[in-house]
C-alpha cells in the first residue's frame, strides 16, 4: 500500500527540513535561492515545486511525503497535490507569530478540500519567545480532532513520535 | 503561560479569544502611543489600569473605558504573561468576555478580517444558545448565526446574505465576533477515509517500524 501525506505549512515552518529528516532516500528538493528580501532574511533557499521523500514501511506499505511550496502563490501546486492524499501535517513556525497567521489560510484551503486526518507540528519549540502549543491552537480554531503537537523537525526521534501519533 | 507579539498581524480579538478559550489568568499589557493593561482572572477581565486622569474609583467604569480603548488598537505590541497570584484588591470584578469580543468585532476593519478566509467553514458550539442569552446580541448578528450549519463556506454565508445585509464587509465582522466570542467554531470533520479501515495490518507495520528503527 502506499500511504501519501502532504507536508505543509507557510514560507520557512521547515518541511523540506521535516523531509530531510525522516526520508530513507536523499529526498528530491526543488529548491531556489530566495531573492526577496524579506524571505531572504530567514533561509537562503525556498521549496518552487514541490519536495519528495519516501519512507518504506514493510514489503506492502510505503509512505510518500509531498512538500507543498510555502508561498500563496504556488496553491496550484497544493491543489494538484490534494489527490488521493491520506494525511496531512501542516508545520507552523512556533517563533513566528506571521508563520502561525499564514498557517490558518493553508489549514483552510485544505481543510475545504479533503476531509483526512490532520495533524498540526508546531515546530521550533526548542527555540526561544516561542508561541505556546494552547495559544496556536486557539488561533488556528483547531477542532477536537486534529492534534497539536511540538516538534522539531531536525530531531529524528522528535519526527518519528509525530508519526506514530498520526498513524494511531 | 507567556506570549507576546504584534497587532497586526493579530488583532485584539485573536489576543481575547486566546484568553477566553484557555481560561487564562494574567495580565496583558498593550504599548502604542499608550500604555494599558488589563488583568484577567480564569479568562474572565477583572480589572484595567488607565492613566490617572482617566481613572475612576467604580472598577466597571475603568474596565468599559479600556473596552473603547481597545477598539482602538490597530497598531500595537502586546505581552501576556500568566500568574497565579492575583492582588485580590484589584479582583473585585469578573466580567466575561464573550460580549466584550462581541462589541469589540463590530468595530473591526477590513484588513483585520484575514482570520475570516472564504474557505473557512463554521459551525455553531454546542451551548451557543446559553451563550447568546447573556449577550446583547443584534438581529443582524442572528441572522448570520441561523445560516451556518456546519457546512457552507464563508463565502457561501455571505452570497446568501449579501442582498439581507446588504454588507459583505458587515457579515464577515459579525462572522469573526462569533468565532472569538465562541459562539461558533471550525466544523468538526467527518472523516471519509477512516486508516483503521484500509488496512489494520499495514498500520501495526508502520508504527513497528518507527517504534524499532
Amino acid at each position: 500500500m502506499k500511504v501519501k501525506i502532504i507536508v505543509t505549512g507557510p514560507f520557512g515552518a521547515g518541511k523540506t527540513q521535516f523531509i530531510r529528516t525522516i526520508s530513507e532516500i536523499d529526498p528530491v528538493l526543488t529548491e531556489q535561492k530566495t531573492k526577496n528580501k524579506e524571505e531572504s532574511q530567514k533561509k537562503d533557499f525556498k521549496t518552487v515545486g514541490m519536495d519528495f521523500g519516501k519512507v518504506t514501511i514493510d514489503n506492502d506499505t510505503v509512505l510518500y511525503l509531498f512538500g507543498t511550496p510555502g508561498q500563496d502563490r504556488f496553491s496550484l501546486t497544493w491543489e494538484s497535490l490534494i489527490k488521493g492524499v491520506l494525511g496531512i501535517v501542516l508545520l507552523v513556525d512556533s517563533t513566528d507569530i506571521n508563520s502561525i497567521v499564514k498557517a490558518r489560510s493553508i489549514l483552510d484551503f485544505f481543510y475545504s478540500r479533503v476531509k483526512i486526518p490532520y495533524i498540526v507540528a508546531a515546530n521550533k519549540q526548542d527555540l526561544l519567545k516561542t508561541w505556546p502549543i494552547e495559544a496556536i491552537k486557539s488561533y488556528l480554531d483547531l477542532d477536537e480532532n486534529v492534534k497539536i503537537l511540538p516538534r522539531v523537525a531536525k530531531d529524528k526521534e522528535s519526527v518519528k513520535r509525530y508519526y506514530l501519533n498520526f498513524l494511531r | 503561560m507567556e506570549f507576546e507579539g504584534t497587532i497586526p498581524p493579530l488583532t485584539v480579538l485573536d489576543i481575547l479569544q486566546i484568553i477566553r478559550e484557555n481560561k487564562l489568568t494574567g495580565e496583558l499589557t498593550f504599548y502604542n502611543s499608550q500604555k494599558l493593561t488589563l488583568i484577567f482572572n480564569k479568562g474572565k477581565i477583572t480589572y484595567s489600569s488607565l492613566s490617572e486622569e482617566e481613572k475612576n474609583i467604580d472598577p466597571i467604569v475603568n474596565i468599559k473605558k479600556s473596552i473603547q480603548l481597545l477598539k482602538l488598537i490597530k497598531n500595537a505590541k502586546f505581552y501576556f504573561k500568566s500568574s497565579k497570584d492575583l492582588d485580590n484588591n484589584r479582583n473585585s470584578v469578573n466580567l466575561p468576555l464573550e460580549s466584550i469580543i462581541i462589541e469589540i468585532s463590530r468595530n473591526i476593519e477590513l484588513r483585520e478580517l484575514t482570520k475570516i478566509s472564504d474557505e473557512f467553514i463554521p459551525e455553531k458550539t454546542k451551548n451557543y444558545k446559553k451563550m447568546i442569552s447573556n449577550i446583547n446580541i443584534t438581529l443582524d448578528e442572528i441572522k448570520v448565526l441561523n445560516i451556518i450549519n456546519g457546512k457552507r463556506t464563508v463565502k457561501e454565508i455571505t452570497e446568501l446574505l449579501k442582498h439581507d445585509l446588504n454588507d459583505e464587509l458587515k457579515i464577515r465582522k459579525i462572522l469573526y465576533g462569533l468565532l472569538a466570542s465562541g459562539i461558533i467554531k471550525r466544523a468538526e470533520r467527518k472523516l471519509k477515509i477512516d486508516l483503521k479501515s484500509i488496512a489494520i495490518d499495514p498500520i501495526k507495520g508502520i508504527i513497528r517500524r518507527l517504534k524499532g528503527s
